[in-house]
């Protein structure tokens, strides 16, 4: 009886251990992509962007509005802004410092990251065009969908669904990060919520027919 | 939600100098390149943007542009639907004068044929057999050189082209022909319609094709003219013929159509009254009937006394009464190539004061502009060698007239083909022409309506118009746009009245067309000298039959013979796909002991031509005739080796360095060139049999005498009812099954939208736009011969097509059917998976992803409409992924899948409605298969709401569901087909 | 069981040879300890060549898909549920000998229900094959389970007769394979008795420690009749649920009320006949002429005969439904059925189920092994048609006229069906060589002559407990 029991005690070690293994190692099912957090071509920063300047999401991902796809902003979008910015404050400063110092006019800083996104749009340091055609930014996509999903922004943001629900807190990301799993239930259990309609209140029925994401 | 942001997206810097095209290229294929590479699943997906940002185009988002169908020369006006840079869909602009919205099958499948690897790309020269590709600057300057010689030396040009209804295209050709001391512009139509011209010449003194209105028309009467489907301007006269025959709009009155025909055309097998007409006899025939229109009138004319003699005279009677009845509301058309025929038509319809009525000359069309008069003359040259330059744009000779015009007996041929054909072949040069969705043109279909072509991405090949072609060899090396713009400034916009050119221009452009007042006179004067009757010509000795050439709806005269979408189109009379075929009626077959898909050798009794070809026994069809499709047998057909599934018993499409079908026009030329009909030809059998590749087995909707039960020997299916018996009673066609509904279910969903479709038999004609429109809207795939073959055609939408009555009054009921979307869906319940659900607006939701393929949806499906991926049914031409709709899935194999009501389309128009803020409307959904029908047969919309049209149509007494005693509830409505036979003929309901 | 072995009621020829039960040991045991006779080996070859040809069509079909069988839109199922129905069908008898007539207390089927059992449970195999291998995408054939998921979670369709399938056919399976397996138990302890080295260690594994005492016996006694109990009603059930793949759907000549107890009868007339085909080759093959005598054979026959005769009464049911309900489409598909495209497989079908047992019904016959042996081959041709014709037939032409289409099989479909067999045949040759084929201590409960059978369990006990 004593090894008997001795077995079952092993076997059910066997099991529990598995599972705490399986939790604290985050395995995660084939498919699911949370935390995904891929090194982009430009080291573009959305805590800068988002969180400490405070810029709208939609002010580059328009089509969030508009389209299917919240779209990756055009080069062009960028440099709205990085015609006039063209490298981070400190560095800024501290050529100004210099330049004091040296009792000369302060000269253009280019950082090496907007070197990347001038070069993109075929201009040099001094923001002329090269002459040579431009070559666009080869973004790694971090929301990947299987192809049988269609998921649809514009919906959701005219509906006043904060990015935040899905995209996570984007204003505190250096780097861009997969923060939920988009998994179906995911999806669905949302649905299912905002179909629930707090007293008082008429909420749009949120559908959760299939064939709202899958035709 | 920050929207003023829209205006600073462009760099002032960025906008100068970037033309769209720039940016299409940088944004098109940025994205498609990248949604391409995003199938395969990588490690990476890249997500490639813009570099310049633009108000217009949002990746995602579908945007449509306006231009001209370049299908064949009727030139309907078209919205190319374009995703991400670019076009996936063709649709009708609403309110053209010729297109009405809809769109024929072989406009549909012109968006595929964009996207063809085949094609050339950039000027090319050939020496020794071997091709040498040259910039155009450097062709440019070699031919220049040659050109420059012939003005000099006097050499004679010659230019064989189709019609040419580009005004801009005709200026450039006269302003090139001009330079040359001896050139001549030639043009013959594939299909060609060139007696009738020739005989309003005789009658009118004027070279003129009438407008023919078929809205107008009371009494229709057509002798082997095939209008509905292939007849010069079909979209135009389809929606024509059925706003004159339309229920729901007039309700008094509907038109009554005679067709006596040969063969069994889609047109006449949906005919009030059909008969069958030897092709031999027409002339007397139409003798017979101006002999009669001409008693009726009192007057005595030049056809005095024909209807004694003439065939059918019993008929002819009943049809002169009718016509008369309706005078200056008829219209008297027919399809035969000679011109002492077509006066007599004329003249009936002079008889019946039609001009001016339902013929307008004044708005006269110029979809068929060629004189085939003119190749005899050609020839000749050709065969003296005495052709210094043969220019060939937009006709494929070689093919069209099977080699009878020796093209390569001129000294120097350039072909301007598009991709290798058969003229091609032969060519000293190509300079091709691009395809229409990639280029500038212009076009004036109708005299007054003016189209305007543009691209809709930028040039996959490098073409050049004809019309950039003829003015860079003449020395004006401007853009195509500056030259269609300069000819639209000098010769249009003073027309239009609008004061600023480019509002002028960009509007036009913007609508796609523009009609402008028309300030032709015509004379009214008709010749009666002119006139003749005309007796039978000699009719085929015994053994011998009447050959009968036709074109099929998709394949025309062979132009669109790399269009695998069309080749697997079923054609709307025989069901058959991937060929052409001998067409004999049942008795002849009989007679020459030859079964479906024997196949026999059809020899020309007085020359030495023959083709082989199985044999297709076909219903309705004259005894003394042989009908043969033509556009098969073309050069490069051969690529369809390889369409469909390869396996083990898997049969190709094609065998390899073989072609589909035979090319019927080797039975039709004689050695001068000219095309000719009715020619006497001999059926001998070779031994060998082909099993034809039909979607359709039983003809209809009586069953087997064997297996049939008493009482129950007909389905009745497809309801049916005569305009008399309708007027007399609205219910006359409603003859469902009133049975008492008990539910086991609670309702399957409770909200305010059940999505709905209601189609109109009397309305369809059967044509299949809707059929291609489908699947290139939905991504179906094209599947091969053999898979046709084996029953596993992927269409979501067929066109189930019923023959009703004898030979002699042959009749054809057409019904579409697709996904019925029950209510209480059999396919549903039985589903282990979930894979096919209901939504709660109604749908049968079929959800790819989560099929495991078990087949039982399909297997209880009543209406057999869902389709399983038998395969992994790969693309021939890899190129052509890119007509794929991006917002329809791709299946893979071993799912089921089915007409969804093009859902994509619905979540599309919802998610608009939700961004402004507001309900969708009645109207503002369009499916695919209604969106293209040129006789608006089909409507969508919500069931429940009981102010839209289809809840209108729904409620009328002619509404119908299919199979209703068996409680499936579906959502498709069928409206009973109602025809006007004649009186004595009225069956009645059933 | 002790008091049955007190009463038991034994019929002089249930088993010849006048046999002791060391004979009885002997004889079981022997062929399984001695090296297999070429016999086996040439039926284990054709098996297997069988099996391989299945194996490669197969995976020829899912490699390249399901479109290298002879499907179309509109006949979505042939062989693959024919086969799938077939299979279960020929199960059915296992369960019905074993369990059943155990509780009947049939005597005679000791010899047999052995064997029977396992050959439900290989035929519930080859039967589990089809419906995924007919699947399109039979990788993800775990989805018909209900598993918790993160997709909603999203479950199966309740509603839906195959799913019941699935439970009908995994219960069915899971409670065969148990009842086998604990009939098998103390037979199991006499080979790990007889035999030593790595086969005793795998028997002794697999006997569970058998020791033969009074309380084993008891509780196995308690535990056979328990699982006979919860057997007794799958015998119904299964093919009942089988058939409502059929009978629940609008298909004309599947919707039809008739056909849970036509399909049961129908899988107790195939099982019979494939059991009495099986047990004909094996008391040749095995020398077990004295176990598997002419009074298994003729109760065999007389159940073939009842049920083939059952079988015929519900195929003129279902005519006389299709008639008595007045839908033309009911009607039709009987029409056809007769007279249509299919009408062979309708003819060989009524031929080989309702007009040759009737032969049975001649003592002659009965006694003759040639005679009924191709009989049984009949009726199992004819039960497979039986399936082909209800599903290809009915679905080939059913609501519209435009849809209609024929069926043609292809080679890799029929490469399907013959693994179907080689599995089968590969399974049941290896039982043979492995496991006792005749359930050695029941057979000696019926023994009529020689040492009392009791002698014998306790010699069985004494040697368990040593």
């Amino acid at each position: 009886m004593m090894a008997l029991n001795g077995k079952i005690l092993a076997f059910f070690m066997l099991v529990i251990g598995t599972v705490v293994l399986a939790r604290t190692a985050s395995v995660r099912l084939p498919g699911n992509n949370q935390g995904y957090e891929p090194v982009q071509p430009i080291a573009y920063s959305h805590r800068l962007h988002a969180g400490e300047l405070g810029i709208d999401c939609q002010y580059c991902h328009y089509g969030a509005e508009r389209s299917r796809h919240a779209g990756i902003p055009s080069a062009s979008v960028c440099m709205n802004c990085h015609k006039t910015v063209t490298s981070g404050f400190d560095a800024f400063l501290e050529e100004r410092e210099a330049a004091e110092k040296e009792e000369r006019e302060p000269q253009r800083i280019v950082s090496s990251e907007l070197r990347k996104l001038f070069d993109a749009v075929g201009l040099d340091e001094k923001l002329e065009p090269t002459g040579e055609l431009g070559k666009p930014i080869e973004w790694v996509r971090v929301h990947n969908l299987p192809d049988f999903v269609y998921f649809d922004h514009r919906v959701h943001v005219a509906k006043g669904l904060a990015c935040e629900t899905c995209h996570g807190p984007v204003q505190s990301m250096e780097r861009i990060r997969q923060h939920s799993d988009l998994s179906m239930g995911w999806c669905v259990n949302c649905h299912r919520e905002s179909s629930i309609a707090p007293e008082g209140h008429l909420v749009e029925h949120a559908s959760t027919d299939c064939g709202v994401c899958h035709y | 939600m920050d929207q003023s942001t829209e205006d600073e997206v462009l760099l002032p810097f960025e906008r100068e100098g970037s033309s769209r095209r720039g940016f299409l290229q940088l944004v098109g294929f940025g994205i498609a390149g990248a949604s391409l590479a995003g199938c395969s699943r990588g490690p990476t997906r890249r997500a490639i943007p813009a570099l310049e940002a633009s108000r217009e185009f949002v990746p995602g988002r579908p945007y449509w542009i306006a231009s001209s169908c370049g299908g064949c020369e009727a030139g309907c006006g078209v919205l190319a639907r374009c995703r991400d840079g670019r076009p996936i869909k063709l649709e009708g602009i609403p309110g053209h004068p010729v297109s009405a919205g809809g769109l024929c099958p072989a406009g549909q499948g012109s968006v595929l044929s964009l996207y063809d690897s085949k094609r050339f790309d950039g000027a090319r020269r050939i020496v020794d057999g071997r091709g040498q590709d040259l910039r155009w600057s450097a062709a440019d300057e070699e031919l220049t050189v040659i050109l420059d010689g012939l003005r000099a030396s006097g050499g004679r040009v010659r230019l064989l082209t189709s019609t040419v209804n580009s005004p801009s295209t005709r200026v450039a050709i006269d302003r090139f022909l001009e330079s040359f001391q001896d050139a001549r512009h030639l043009s013959y139509d594939g299909l060609s319609a060139s007696a009738i011209p020739s005989a309003h010449e005789l009658t009118h003194g004027e070279r003129v094709l009438p407008r023919y209105r078929f809205e107008r028309a009371k009494t229709i009467v057509a002798f082997d003219a095939d209008f509905l489907a292939t007849w010069i301007s079909p979209v135009e006269f389809a929606a024509g013929y059925t706003r004159g025959r339309d229920l729901d709009v007039q309700g008094e009155t509907m038109s009554r159509h005679y067709q006596l025909e040969a063969r069994t055309s889609l047109t006449g097998c949906r005919a009030d009254v059909r008969t069958r007409l030897a092709p031999w006899e027409t002339g007397a025939v139409l003798s017979g009937l101006c002999d009669l229109l001409e008693q009726c009138g009192g007057a005595r004319g030049p056809c005095r006394g024909a209807a004694e003699h003439a065939p059918h005279a019993e008929l002819l009677v009943t049809i002169a009464a009718d016509l008369w009845e309706t005078r200056g509301e008829s219209l008297v058309i027919a399809g035969a190539q000679d011109s002492e025929v077509q006066v007599l038509v004329n003249y009936a319809n002079e008889l019946l004061g039609n001009y001016g009525a339902t013929l307008d000359l004044v708005h006269a069309s110029q979809q068929r502009l060629g004189d085939e008069r003119e190749l005899a003359e050609l020839q000749a040259e050709l065969a003296d060698e005495q052709v210094d330059l043969l220019i060939v744009a937009g006709a494929n000779p070689v093919y069209d007239l099977a080699g009878a015009l020796t093209v390569e007996r001129a000294k120097l041929l350039v072909s301007c083909a598009a991709a290798p054909d058969e003229t091609s072949e032969l060519a000293d040069w190509v300079l091709p022409e691009p395809h229409f969705l990639e280029s500038w043109n212009d076009a004036e279909p109708l005299r007054g309506t003016f189209s305007l072509t543009q691209p809709t991405v930028p040039a996959l090949r490098s073409g050049r118009t004809l019309r950039a072609t003829l003015a860079a060899l003449g020395g004006d090396s401007r853009p195509d746009r500056e030259l269609l713009r300069d000819h639209w400034r000098r010769e249009l916009h003073p027309r239009s009245g609008v004061e600023d050119f480019d509002t002028f221009f960009d509007r036009a452009l913007d609508d796609g067309f523009v009609v402008l007042d028309e300030q032709r006179r015509v004379s009214d004067h008709f010749v009666r000298e002119a006139v003749h009757a005309v007796a039978s010509a000699p009719a085929p000795v015994t053994g011998a039959l009447s050959l009968v050439l036709y074109p099929k709806i998709g394949m025309l005269d062979g132009r669109h013979g790399h269009n695998p979408w069309l080749h697997e189109l079923p054609d709307p009379v025989s069901k058959i796909t991937w060929d052409n075929y001998a067409c004999l009626s049942p008795l002849t077959a009989e007679r020459l002991e030859l079964e479906e898909g024997a196949v026999v050798e059809i020899a020309v009794t007085d020359d030495a031509a023959a083709i082989s070809l199985p044999v297709h026994v076909q219903r309705g069809q004259h005894d003394g005739v042989v009908a043969v499709a033509l556009g098969y047998g073309r050069l490069g057909t051969d690529r369809f080796t390889d369409v469909g599934p390869q396996w083990l018993e898997g049969r190709p499409t094609v065998e390899a360095g073989s072609v589909i079908g035979a090319n019927a026009r080797l039975l039709a030329v004689d050695s001068a060139g000219r095309r000719l009909d009715g020619r006497h030809v001999t059926l001998a059998r070779t031994g060998a049999s082909v099993e034809l590749a039909a979607t359709q087995d039983h003809h209809s909707l009586v069953l087997p005498e064997h297996l049939a039960i008493e009482g129950h020997e007909r389905r009745d299916l497809v309801h049916t009812t005569s305009f008399a018996a309708w007027k007399a009673d609205p219910h006359a066609a409603a003859h469902g099954h009133d049975l008492p509904v008990t539910d086991l279910w609670s309702d399957d969903h409770s909200g305010d939208t059940t999505w709905g479709l209601a189609i109109d038999l009397s309305k369809c004609t059967g044509c299949s736009a809707c059929v291609v429109s489908c699947q290139a809207e939905n991504n179906v795939p094209v599947v091969g011969r053999d898979e046709v073959r084996r029953h596993r055609e992927m269409s979501w939408l067929r066109i189930d097509r019923y023959f009703e009555g004898g030979e002699d009054d042959l009749r054809a009921l057409h019904q579409p059917m697709m996904c019925q979307q029950c209510d209480h869906a059999p396919c549903e319940s039985v589903c282990p998976v979930l894979a096919t659900v209901h939504s709660a607006e109604g749908l049968n939701q079929q959800v790819y992803n989560r099929c495991v393929g078990t087949r039982y949806c399909a297997n209880t499906c009543p209406y057999k409409v869902r389709r399983f991926n038998w395969f992994e049914y790969p693309r021939e031409d890899a190129l052509q992924n890119h007509a794929l709709n991006p917002d329809v899935t791709i299946r893979s194999r071993g799912v089921m899948e089915k007409c969804s009501f093009c859902l994509q389309r619905i979540q599309e128009a919802k998610a608009e409605a939700r961004r402004e803020g507001r309900d969708v409307r009645d109207g503002d959904i369009t499916p695919a298969c209604q969106q293209s029908c040129p006789a608006g047969a089909i409507v969508f919309g919500n069931l429940r709401d009981p102010e839209s049209r289809i809840a209108q149509l729904a409620k009328r007494p002619r509404a119908y569901s299919m199979l209703e005693e068996l409680n499936v509830q579906p959502s498709v409505r069928y409206l009973a087909h109602v025809h006007n036979g004649r009186k004595e003929e009225d069956h009645g309901a059933h | 069981m002790h008091t049955e072995l007190q009463t038991a009621h034994r019929p002089p020829a249930l088993i010849g040879g006048n046999k002791t039960p060391t004979d009885v040991t002997r004889d079981v045991c022997g062929p399984l300890e001695r090296r297999p006779t070429r016999m086996w080996w040439l039926a284990f070859a054709g098996a297997l060549t069988l099996l391989a040809i299945g194996v490669v069509s197969v995976w020829y079909q899912i490699a390249t898909g399901i479109g290298t069988w002879g499907l179309n839109r509109t006949v979505g199922w042939g062989f693959d549920i024919t086969n799938f129905v077939f299979w279960v069908g020929i199960g059915h008898a296992g369960t019905l000998i074993s369990a059943v007539l155990l509780l009947f207390r049939q005597k005679w089927r000791t010899s047999i229900n052995r064997s029977a059992e396992a050959m439900t449970i290989f035929a519930v195999m080859c039967a589990g094959l089809f419906p995924v291998i007919h699947m399109g995408r039979p990788w993800l054939a775990f989805w018909v389970f209900p598993y918790p998921n993160f997709r909603g979670p999203l479950w199966v369709n309740w509603r839906s007769a195959l799913l019941w399938d699935v439970f009908a056919i995994g219960t069915y399976f899971t409670i065969s394979l148990v009842f086998w397996y604990v009939g098998l138990i103390p037979d199991l302890a006499t080979l790990r008795d007889r035999s030593r080295g790595l086969r005793k260690k795998i028997t002794g594994l697999l006997s569970l420690g058998w020791d033969g005492s009074a309380r084993t016996w008891s509780r196995y006694e308690m535990a056979c009749v328990l699982l006979a109990s919860l057997a007794t009603p799958l015998v119904v059930s299964v093919h009942s649920v089988v058939s409502t793949d059929f009978a629940t759907s609008v298909v004309p000549g599947w919707h039809t009320t008739v056909l849970p107890p036509y399909f049961v009868i129908g899988a107790v007339f195939s099982g019979f006949a494939m059991v009495l085909m099986l047990m004909l080759i094996a008391r040749k093959v095995m020398n077990f002429e004295d176990y598997i005598t002419t009074v298994h054979i003729t109760a065999m026959c007389k159940v073939i005969v009842f049920t083939g005769s059952i079988v015929g009464l519900a195929y003129a049911t279902e005519l006389f439904t299709a008639w008595y309900s007045g839908s033309e489409y009911e009607q039709f598909a009987f029409s056809n059925r007769i007279r249509g495209p299919m009408g062979w497989a309708y003819a060989v079908m009524v031929l080989c189920n309702v007009v040759a047992p009737q032969f049975l019904w001649s003592r002659r016959v009965r006694s003759s092994l040639g005679m009924v042996f191709t009989i049984t081959i009949m009726v199992n041709i004819g039960m497979w048609f039986e399936r082909f014709v209800i599903i290809a037939g009915s679905l080939q032409r059913d609501y519209l006229p435009s849809a209609w289409s024929d069926y043609v099989p292809t080679s890799i479909e029929f490469g399907a069906l013959i693994g179907g067999f080689g599995l089968f045949f590969t399974l049941f040759l290896l039982f043979c060589r492995f496991l006792p084929m005749i359930s050695i201590f029941e057979i000696k409960t019926v023994l009529s002559g020689g040492h009392h059978a009791t002698e014998e369990v306790e010699e069985t006990k004494e040697r368990g407990v040593a």
